[in-house]
């Protein structure tokens, strides 16, 4: 052993091990944050919901109508679309991470965003021919299954792709691929939304920058359906996907069948990134730094400890997200993608720049 | 006890002509086997074969009375583990995430380790003396203790044969040795089955019960390091215009072209590195019994003050050295060169 320590780096991160920290007691604490986010963006709003309003409006909303209708039909639809969503973009973050065996993948820099974006785009157009200048028929369309059908056609499509592309080229290249196609579905949407009407293109214009507002009840079932598929698959995958952050070959040497662990895995990670992509739009960078913060928190990759902690803190990153841009601003221009980019961006050139991970890109 | 049995095995890729076949071998529980060759010659290809990681182009592998590839993929992960050429690369993950894996074939689905996991996991940490180790990360780890640990993972998947592929190419010596050493305890203490591939011939001929060769014209030949050395079965598989295999020393030596002969005799160990800077500086050193008159003779012997050389020219006269440089360049002298013609 005399011989090994001699050429061992200085244990630098003794402090960091030293405090290794419970996975149970970080996603309690990250679910408790959430609840007390979710009845703070309840309550506060363009309209103040007092908190006897609030009880009110949730136990008897006959009695409470005012406030009934906004808590219930507005607020309460937005808040659980937002968890959901920052949920299943936070584990399908770490589901991709460790498919693709790279620290800097995640639906949106992969292009799954994009594709599904682009997916759900396609239907709307279509939508828009069937039914011509019909705004009501649009909108049934735009809040139907075929959207995250649409959606999940794109997402499978691109997610493919890049599944096989993969095998190919570096990982660098990889995350260049994902932008070109992010690029490339926004340039698409431009050229059909130029030969579609203008009722589409406000549709898509809000659309663009991820909002949680335009979920409602109707929507819920089948966003919910999806990400709990998702969530399942993700739960009963993991002990093989675990197997596969030691690299394919070893995995094959677990007893891992790594062609099905690569498909099923994909197919959660549409699960999970379709419906959120189709009814709250393409949220930028949850699913990328979420699992680098629970991973840091931990001090492990192991994915049972990652992925509850990744999933309670998406939730907690999106429902932070809405609460600022529905604070009650004197304009209305705060769009949710805007917050995520300013905390989001900086903090993966941090990742690029100092993780020993990143390392592993080129 | 288990044995690990190839029957006729042909090794190779798809449709392109087999890297070696015929292969007939066995192994032993509590064998240190070492798989030697050339670079290219299909090592990697007959361990991979032999893991079940890769599908035998003809011929079976057998461990105990169950073919390989009639296992399932969790009895085979049960059986069989490998420590791979490539860096485990896992930065993120913590030593005990990394050995805790190797439980992974027997953990229920969600791959809660058991107290008795727990216990396997420790004891594959202390064989492979990797303890200390448990709670950093695999990013901070220099290259030995990095292999360590992968040996430690392979272990407490508690196989019967643990395949290993040119595991120490990048330690140095003092590691390759440690880590050799400690595979052929664990062979003999465990009763594991353990397959190594080698470049490291000289290593592997002190440490390993059994050679497997491979010349590279197809075949694999098996046999004792001695037996193997003895029959000229190493120097078949390794010979090269500017390297041979000798059997006096048992290693393998550069070939020089020679200018000149002396004889030499004298003490040990001093005689053996006498004849070793004599050879570097293309002079033979021939024993004492070989009488050429006609020869300079070399004696060293042992004084107070160290070594000291005699050189006896074929004309009479005798000039002392009291160094070794000196010797040789006493001899390498022109004067030296013209009492012995070059042959």
């Amino acid at each position: 052993m005399t011989v090994a320590r001699v050429h061992a780096p200085p244990p630098r991160r003794d402090e960091a091990r030293g405090r290794r920290v419970s996975p149970v007691r970080t996603t309690a604490l990250l679910l408790t944050a959430v609840a007390a986010m979710t009845l703070l963006t309840l309550s506060y709003g363009q309209v103040l919901i007092r908190p006897t309003d609030l009880v009110g409006a949730l136990l008897s909303p006959a009695a409470n109508a005012d406030a009934a209708r906004i808590v219930i039909d507005l607020r309460l639809p937005r808040v659980i679309a937002a968890v959901v969503a920052g949920s299943a973009m936070g584990l399908a973050g770490v589901l991709l991470q460790a498919l693709f065996r790279n620290p800097l993948a995640d639906a949106w820099s992969l292009g799954l965003t994009a594709g599904g974006q682009f997916g759900a785009a396609l239907v709307v157009v279509a939508g828009g021919v069937a039914f011509a200048a019909d705004v009501v028929g649009l909108l049934r369309i735009f809040a139907g299954v075929s959207l995250v059908i649409g959606a999940a056609t794109g997402t499978l499509a691109v997610a493919l792709f890049m599944a096989a592309a993969a095998k190919r080229v570096t990982n660098a290249t990889l995350l260049v691929m994902g932008l070109m196609l992010g690029f490339l579905s926004q340039g698409m949407m431009s050229v059909v939304l130029h030969f579609t009407n203008r009722n589409q293109s406000r549709i898509f214009a809000s659309w663009n920058d991820a909002t949680f507002s335009a979920v409602s009840w109707d929507d819920l079932p089948v966003l919910l359906t999806a990400v709990v598929a998702g969530c399942l698959i993700a739960l009963v995958r993991m002990k093989a996907l675990s197997a596969l952050l030691l690299g394919e070959t070893y995995a094959a040497s677990l007893g891992v069948d790594v062609p099905r662990l690569r498909r099923w895995v994909l197919g959660g990670a549409v699960l999970l990134v379709a419906p959120v992509t189709a009814y709250c739009g393409p949220l930028l960078f949850v699913g990328l730094l979420v699992p680098h913060f629970a991973r840091q928190v931990l001090g492990t990759a192991r994915l049972g400890a990652v992925m509850p902690v990744a999933a309670a803190g998406g939730a907690l990153l999106t429902i932070v997200g809405d609460f600022i841009v529905h604070l009650p601003w004197q304009q209305h221009f705060l769009h949710l993608n805007a917050i995520l980019a300013v905390v989001g961006a900086p903090a993966v050139i941090t990742l690029l720049v100092r993780s020993r991970g990143a390392r592993r890109l080129t | 006890m288990t044995t690990l049995a190839c029957n006729d095995l042909a090794i190779g890729y798809g449709s392109d002509t087999p890297l070696a076949t015929g292969i007939t071998l066995t192994a032993s529980a509590g064998e240190f086997v070492c798989l030697l060759g050339r670079n290219g010659v299909g090592k990697s290809t007959l361990l991979r074969t032999i893991a079940g990681l890769h599908p035998a182009a003809s011929g079976t592998v057998h461990l105990g009375t169950r073919a390989v590839d009639s296992l399932s993929p969790t009895q085979r992960a049960r059986e069989i583990a490998v420590v791979l050429t490539e860096r485990l690369d896992a930065p993120a993950m913590t030593v005990a995430d990394v050995v805790e894996s190797g439980r992974l074939p027997y953990t229920p689905w969600l791959g809660t380790l058991s107290g008795a996991d727990q216990e396997i996991v420790r004891d594959a940490l202390v064989m492979a003396q990797a303890s200390d180790l448990r709670h950093r990360l695999m990013s901070e780890l220099s290259d030995g203790q990095r292999q360590r640990v992968t040996v430690a993972r392979a272990l407490a998947q508690t196989p019967a044969l643990l395949v290993l592929d040119e595991i120490t190419a990048f330690l140095d010596l003092p590691s390759r040795v440690a880590i050799m050493s400690e595979l052929r305890t664990l062979a003999r203490t465990r009763g594991k089955i353990v397959l190594l591939s080698s470049h490291d011939l000289e290593l592997s001929m002190q440490l390993a019960d059994r050679l497997w060769l491979m010349p590279g014209d197809g075949s694999v030949t098996d046999g004792t390091p001695e037996t193997l050395a003895l029959d000229g079965e190493l120097g078949r598989s390794f010979d090269h215009p500017m390297l041979r295999f000798s059997r006096d020393v048992g290693a393998f030596q550069l070939q020089t072209a020679f200018e000149a002969e002396v004889v030499l005799s004298g003490e040990e160990p001093a005689r053996f590195w006498s004849a070793q800077a004599l050879v570097r500086h293309g002079v033979r050193a021939l024993s004492d019994e070989s009488h050429h008159q006609s020869l300079t003779r070399v004696t060293v012997r042992h004084v107070s003050a160290g070594w000291q050389w005699s050189v006896a020219h074929v004309d009479g006269t005798t000039v002392e050295l009291g160094t070794l440089e000196e010797m040789t360049a006493h001899v390498r002298s022109g004067r030296s060169r013209l009492d012995v013609p070059a042959r």
